[in-house]
């Protein structure tokens, strides 16, 4: 491997974990006090300005608290459960591209940190894994309440997992491809003659089972019920204290983060410019006089400014959504998913697939 | 007696969440919006900013004193006798002519008077028994102390200049 | 071989050895799951990028968690009888075992001895599938026409594995 093609890939694993461990603080804090404000509370802002620095104080605590653990537990599952819950979601980061390419020294990036062809299927697979460390957990602790919230877990990740591969197989046929960055360049035109032709306007059932999919996936709230405070407690990590919590509750963030990159990838255009952007890349080009380099880095910077925004937008509706939506029951869940996710993604998928036929003649 | 199965009838609208869930994601958007712009919150951030009460609201005793800060209480035991929590103690003896300023005869004075605030339930029956309106319940919430002694109040702690809605007469 | 394979495979073939020696069917069953991503990611260093992904959906997100799951759900316990107690099975055992692996290595060996490496691979070398436009495109390709037989009847015997399923499940119910 030459020099350049090390360093090209070190920056870029440097970039995508920096920016995405360098907002979970915010993401954090924002999560609180967004729910205050939804909620007419104020929130915390007695750390730093506005509160910003609660994160900081909380890491502060969690790390210099007792390491504990419960003595019945089996120590090794027990310990490695919230390391697999981080790095599952991190590694499907891997294939999430945040630009089309840079141009350094006269050669190409590709702005995505492993550019395969097969990338959602890769995606797929971490986000498959997501349910070991709910299982693992809330099997190790040996306590009711964790093995309850593995169970629900479990069976509820299973069960939208389904739902979820079928939306995303009906944008598959729809782009005929596996690989993220042409999912982008077929997002990238327009639709209807007006519309940006992303998927979500392609093939809007199909967005709308994957988003719904995509909160059960990650636990997020109208779909809780591995953890549900009012019933198990806190569930599979209830038995979890001090860094041990803290990797748990990053996890969940790092999933949220990875969800809403692959969602904007899949349905919302991924690092396609935003209205008003391809201006703006014209006008920083023109005023500086760049060239062909120039103008293509300029754009590469806004791409990233471009999935950087839909990716915080999604945040935020998960934030928004968790504020305002009650837990579901569990067999409302179970009807949810089998009875109407499940139909409704498959008679999709027909649908798609007989008009992808027809446009294509 | 058993289980009474209520069978409501759905739209097709109601039956399908989603127009409900809009509905809910705007009503949780506008408080957003407040709270986020404009800063209208129902948080009272309270050391800083204290909240107001009703001016019935029952707090911390105090013994109402005149203007030589002679308290008003003639030792008649009313409140002793009254009170549910048995929480005040009162040692009775003759008062001097002396702390008699405005004439009127006074027999009796108070040589210890102990509130047990750790006993009081804050009936208030106290400061309606008094027939010399002499103990009184201020707007004074603020009532931690550090040490079990403190809440014992005695006359001079009762006596003290007191804020709120008992205004020293 | 690049030392990183030979690490992977050590670490493969010792978690298969733990998942037949281990007692808690839960140990068995995560260590087979361990076996099962480290193949994936020798499929992955040797470029076989779908091979690998497909890998991890299927066995270590799907199979696996339903093997995981229904051992929770059912509690199993520690097995209790040791088969090391028994000599006739233990040493029965290893031999069988033994001597099934000597017939796949002396098969593998006279199958490669008559095909050449080159061969193996048919026509479809790295280049050629390059030109088709990468592996999903040429096995997608494959599946759709010349095994397209084989594929449906694959997928009839799978649609009636899952009507059997509920039909067991049914009656159990009833």
């Amino acid at each position: 491997m030459e020099m350049f093609d090390l360093i090209q890939m070190v920056a870029k694993v440097l970039l995508v974990l920096g920016v995405c461990l360098g907002v979970l603080p915010f993401i954090i804090w924002f999560e609180r006090r967004g729910a205050s404000w939804m909620q007419g509370r104020v929130g915390p802002n007695r750390v730093g300005p506005f509160g910003l620095m609660q994160p900081l104080a909380d890491v502060i605590k969690f790390l210099s608290k007792e390491e504990f653990s419960p003595r019945e537990v089996n120590k090794f599952y027990y310990y490695l459960a919230p390391i697999v819950a981080l790095i599952a979601p991190i590694c499907a980061l891997a294939v999430i591209p945040f630009g089309s390419k840079a141009i350094i020294d006269g050669k190409e990036v590709i702005l995505q940190i492993a550019p395969m062809d097969t990338g959602i299927i890769f995606i797929l697979a971490f986000a498959g894994l997501e349910v070991y460390p709910v299982i693992l957990a809330g099997w190790a602790s040996k306590n009711k309440y964790s093995v309850l919230g593995a169970l629900r877990g479990s069976a509820q990740i299973v069960s939208y997992e389904i739902s979820m591969g079928l939306a995303l197989l009906s944008m598959l046929i729809v782009y005929g491809t596996f690989s993220p960055q042409e999912m982008v360049t077929w997002q990238s035109g327009t639709f209807l003659g007006f519309l940006p032709s992303w998927g979500v306007f392609v093939n809007p059932i199909g967005a709308m089972v994957f988003w719904i999919a995509i909160f059960a996936e990650t636990n997020r709230l109208p779909f809780d019920l591995p953890e549900g405070e009012s019933e198990l407690v806190a569930g599979y990590h209830l038995e979890y204290g001090a860094m041990k919590f803290a990797l748990f509750f990053m996890a969940e963030y790092v999933a949220m983060i990875m969800a809403s990159a692959f969602i904007s990838t899949m349905f919302f255009g991924g690092y396609s410019l935003l209205p008003g952007m391809a201006e703006a890349v014209n006008f920083i080009s023109n005023h500086f006089g760049f060239l062909e380099t120039g103008r293509q880095n300029v754009k590469a910077f806004f791409e990233f400014i471009s999935i950087f925004t839909k990716v915080s937008f999604f945040m935020f509706v998960f934030i928004w959504v968790r504020w305002t939506l009650p837990r579901f029951r569990f067999d409302q869940l179970m009807d949810l998913g089998w009875k109407i996710l499940f139909p409704l993604s498959l008679i999709n998928l027909v649908g798609v697939t007989i008009a992808v036929y027809f446009l294509n003649q | 007696m058993g289980t009474i199965n209520i069978s409501r009838k759905y739209t097709a609208k109601q039956k399908s969440y989603l127009p409900a869930i809009f509905v809910g994601l705007k009503i949780t958007m506008k408080h957003f919006i407040k709270g986020f712009f404009f800063r209208k919150n129902v948080t009272i951030q309270y050391p800083e900013v204290k909240r107001d009460y009703s001016d019935r609201f029952r707090g911390m005793h105090f013994i109402s004193v005149d203007k030589n800060k002679t308290e008003n209480c003639t030792a008649c035991f009313l409140c002793e006798t009254v009170c549910p929590a048995d929480c005040i103690h009162i040692v009775a003896d003759e008062r001097e002519d002396e702390f008699n300023p405005d004439g009127v005869k006074k027999e009796k004075k108070p040589v210890s008077f102990d509130i047990d605030a750790l006993r009081c339930c804050f009936c208030g029956f106290c400061e309606e028994a008094c027939p010399k309106d002499a103990i009184k319940m201020s707007g004074n919430y603020e009532m931690a102390v550090s040490s079990r002694e403190e809440a014992f109040y005695d006359l001079d702690h009762l006596k003290r200049d007191i804020k709120g809605r008992g205004k020293i007469v | 071989m690049s030392p990183a394979i030979v690490i992977l495979s050590v670490i493969a073939a010792v978690l298969a050895a733990y998942m037949v020696i281990a007692k808690s069917p839960i140990t068995s069953a995560l260590c087979l799951l361990g076996v099962l991503i480290m193949t994936a990611a020798i499929y992955g260093l040797i470029g076989e990028h779908l091979i690998a992904t497909i890998q991890l959906v299927v066995y270590a997100g799907a199979i696996m968690v339903l093997f995981v799951f229904s051992i929770m759900l059912l509690n199993l316990n520690n097995d209790e009888t040791d088969y090391r107690k028994n000599p006739l099975i233990f040493f029965g055992s290893i031999a069988a075992g033994l001597g099934l692996f000597t017939l796949i290595v002396l098969g593998l060996k006279e199958y490669f001895e008559k095909h050449h490496a080159q061969r193996l691979l048919g026509m479809f070398n790295h280049e050629t599938v390059q030109k088709l436009g990468g592996n999903s495109k040429v096995l997608a390709h494959a599946l759709f026409t010349q095994f397209y037989i084989s594929f449906e009847v694959i997928s009839l015997a799978l649609l009636t594995a899952v009507v059997g399923a509920v039909v067991l499940a049914k009656r159990k119910v009833d």
